[in-house]
């Protein structure tokens, strides 16, 4: 259910666009004729109509979760890279040094991601990358703490001995030991991460902080559709339901 | 006898010193904290590219240096550190510059309690939806209720505020009875839904924290004690199971107060409430770096607060444990 759930959305994401035409931005021109300017919902053309501009908002809706899933998958991607690295040198660093990397990361640990984020993007501007960087960069905390107490855990199992007195040099013990129990914690934490970053992302789109235009994201769709909720309730519906659906798949993932 | 009681005098003044000792440090640390995470912003703000006046409408690089200049931000980022720092400790947080010449700490101290009512408020009514529904599923994990209850309460995880809130919104306004068109109850509903749409997750992870600690009580040695009393089943359930769950759930629930602090700047958006969210989405959009700051350490102190009071609320909370769990 959760595999079937998880690639629907992405189907969605993928093709979806290509279902009505494709352009989030083509104006059609009768569609806005007809209605001098308002919203209408369901006809044939449009699947879920258009807006004031004549945007066709099935095309807007698919490309919002397309760039919600990239923006929150960069994301992921950029907090598993920074986390395990943090990670691995908790795990290795000892005395000052050590204690300092550790600090550093409980205090960042005790800050809200969105806030810091906030006050980030807000100055270093938005666009795809700086908003990936910067949910990843926050998010690599528990990420980092995970690999760090299974780094721990690996170094101090007893087998290691054993394999040592049989031979066993550095890199075959980190092959065979280190890497697959860093990898699993690393899998476990970014899978338990990626509803949070996009949460964290659906929010500064709602804010207007995260993809500029021309790019799109279901957050930012969210708040253009809080301007319509008198004669366009779908405008919200839509997006909302798509958030749902994405949660769904990522937290039942989790 | 008097050897004894001196003994246990002095066990219990090293009991206390060592909790006072403990205390001074956690709150000695709030501060720290709150400083290390402003200049962790400092520091990324300074790094990243970018200027609060390098906006649309400011296109002359010569007034953006003097608007620079009259900000102070031309000088060293270590010089502008200091010279927020002592602001800092002076309590004024430096001056704004999307309200100019109003003190950031103006607007925190008109932010703030808006924020912090709607936070208590929020969790009040998540408890009260999270808690019954919680007993409900353990007590008869098979009931369609229960399994109904479960659901709707799993769903809420995947509906963030800045989902629920307009969507609360669309719904009473798509009622035939339109409240929010009536000037004088308007606005108590929107506060109302505010509260609502901020309440729901919190809910969500209530329940399931609930449902964990209800399932480990009822698996405890002395519940079988207290099922042989004879007790009416509601006692048991609200006074002893969910009573020894108390403390755990303050201590678990803690870092929700960060979650509700974010929440809040969708739920202060829609529902346009001069809070703290309100007040740092706003500065976000226009740049003003003193008011993000100044709110960064709000958001920051009452974060650690909570987490402290949810550490202690445990310890505390033992002592009713005792009494919860007879046996």
């Amino acid at each position: 259910m959760t595999r079937k759930l998880t690639l629907f959305v992405l189907v969605l994401a993928a093709v979806g666009p290509l279902g009505s035409g494709g352009d989030g931005y083509a104006v059609d021109w009768a569609a806005l004729d007809s209605t001098a300017g308002a919203l209408h919902g369901f006809p044939g053309n449009h699947w879920l109509g258009t807006d004031e501009l004549g945007r066709d908002l099935w095309v807007r809706l698919c490309l919002g979760l397309r760039g919600s899933i990239v923006v929150g998958v960069l994301a992921l991607l950029f907090a598993a890279l920074l986390g395990t690295t943090l990670g691995a040198l908790m795990g290795v660093l000892r005395g000052v040094s050590g204690g300092l990397v550790d600090r550093a990361v409980e205090i960042l640990a005790a800050l809200p991601v969105t806030v810091l984020a906030l006050v980030v993007i807000s100055t270093g501007g938005r666009g795809l990358w700086p908003v990936a960087a910067t949910l990843g960069a926050l998010g690599a905390v528990p990420v980092a703490r995970a690999v760090r107490v299974a780094l721990l855990a690996a170094t101090s199992a007893p087998y290691l001995a054993v394999a040592r007195i049989h031979g066993a040099g550095f890199w075959e013990i980190a092959r065979w030991s280190y890497a697959p129990a860093v990898g699993a914690a690393c899998g476990t934490a970014c899978r338990l991460l990626l509803p949070q970053l996009l949460v964290a992302e659906g929010l500064l789109g709602f804010l207007g902080l995260s993809l500029p235009e021309p790019g799109m994201t279901l957050g930012s769709l969210l708040a253009e559709g809080s301007g319509r909720l008198s004669h366009a309730p779908w405008a919200v519906a839509t997006p909302a339901a798509a958030v749902f659906l994405l949660l769904l798949a990522t937290r039942s993932r989790a | 006898m008097a050897g004894n009681t001196a003994r246990l005098g002095s066990r219990r003044f090293a009991a206390w010193s060592v909790w006072s000792v403990w205390l001074m440090w956690r709150l000695a640390a709030i501060p720290f904290t709150a400083f290390a995470a402003c200049g962790l912003c400092f520091l990324l703000w300074h790094w990243v590219p970018g200027s609060p006046f390098a906006t649309e409408q400011l296109t002359d690089p010569v007034t953006r240096d003097h608007l620079a200049a009259a900000y102070g931000l031309d000088r060293p980022w270590w010089v502008q550190w200091f010279q927020w720092s002592e602001q800092v400790c002076s309590g004024s947080f430096g001056s704004s510059f999307q309200y100019r010449n109003l003190p950031v700490a103006v607007l925190l101290a008109q932010a703030w309690p808006t924020s912090l009512l709607l936070g208590l408020l929020a969790l009040v009514v998540g408890s009260a939806m999270a808690l019954p529904s919680a007993v409900a599923v353990v007590r008869k994990p098979e009931a369609r209720i229960a399994v109904f209850l479960g659901l709707l309460m799993d769903s809420l995880l995947c509906v963030p505020t800045f989902v629920s809130a307009p969507l609360l919104l669309l719904v009473v306004a798509s009622t035939p009875f339109n409240l929010l068109a009536d000037p004088a109850a308007g606005s108590v509903v929107e506060y109302g839904l505010a509260v609502l749409a901020l309440s729901l997750p919190i809910a969500a992870v209530v329940f399931r924290w609930t449902c964990v600690e209800l399932r480990a009580a009822i698996g405890a040695s002395w519940w079988p004690a207290i099922a042989a009393r004879h007790l009416p089943e509601q006692r048991r359930w609200w006074r002893y199971a969910l009573g020894s769950c108390i403390p755990q759930l303050t201590g678990t629930l803690a870092p929700l107060a960060a979650d509700v602090l974010t929440g809040a700047m969708a739920v202060e958006t829609v529902f346009s409430l001069p809070g703290l969210g309100h007040l740092l989405a706003s500065a976000a959009r226009h740049r003003d770096t003193p008011v993000m700051l100044g709110a960064m350490v709000c958001v920051v102190t009452t974060v650690m607060a909570v987490q402290l009071l949810a550490d202690l609320l445990p310890a505390v909370g033992s002592r009713w444990r005792g009494v919860a769990s007879p046996a």
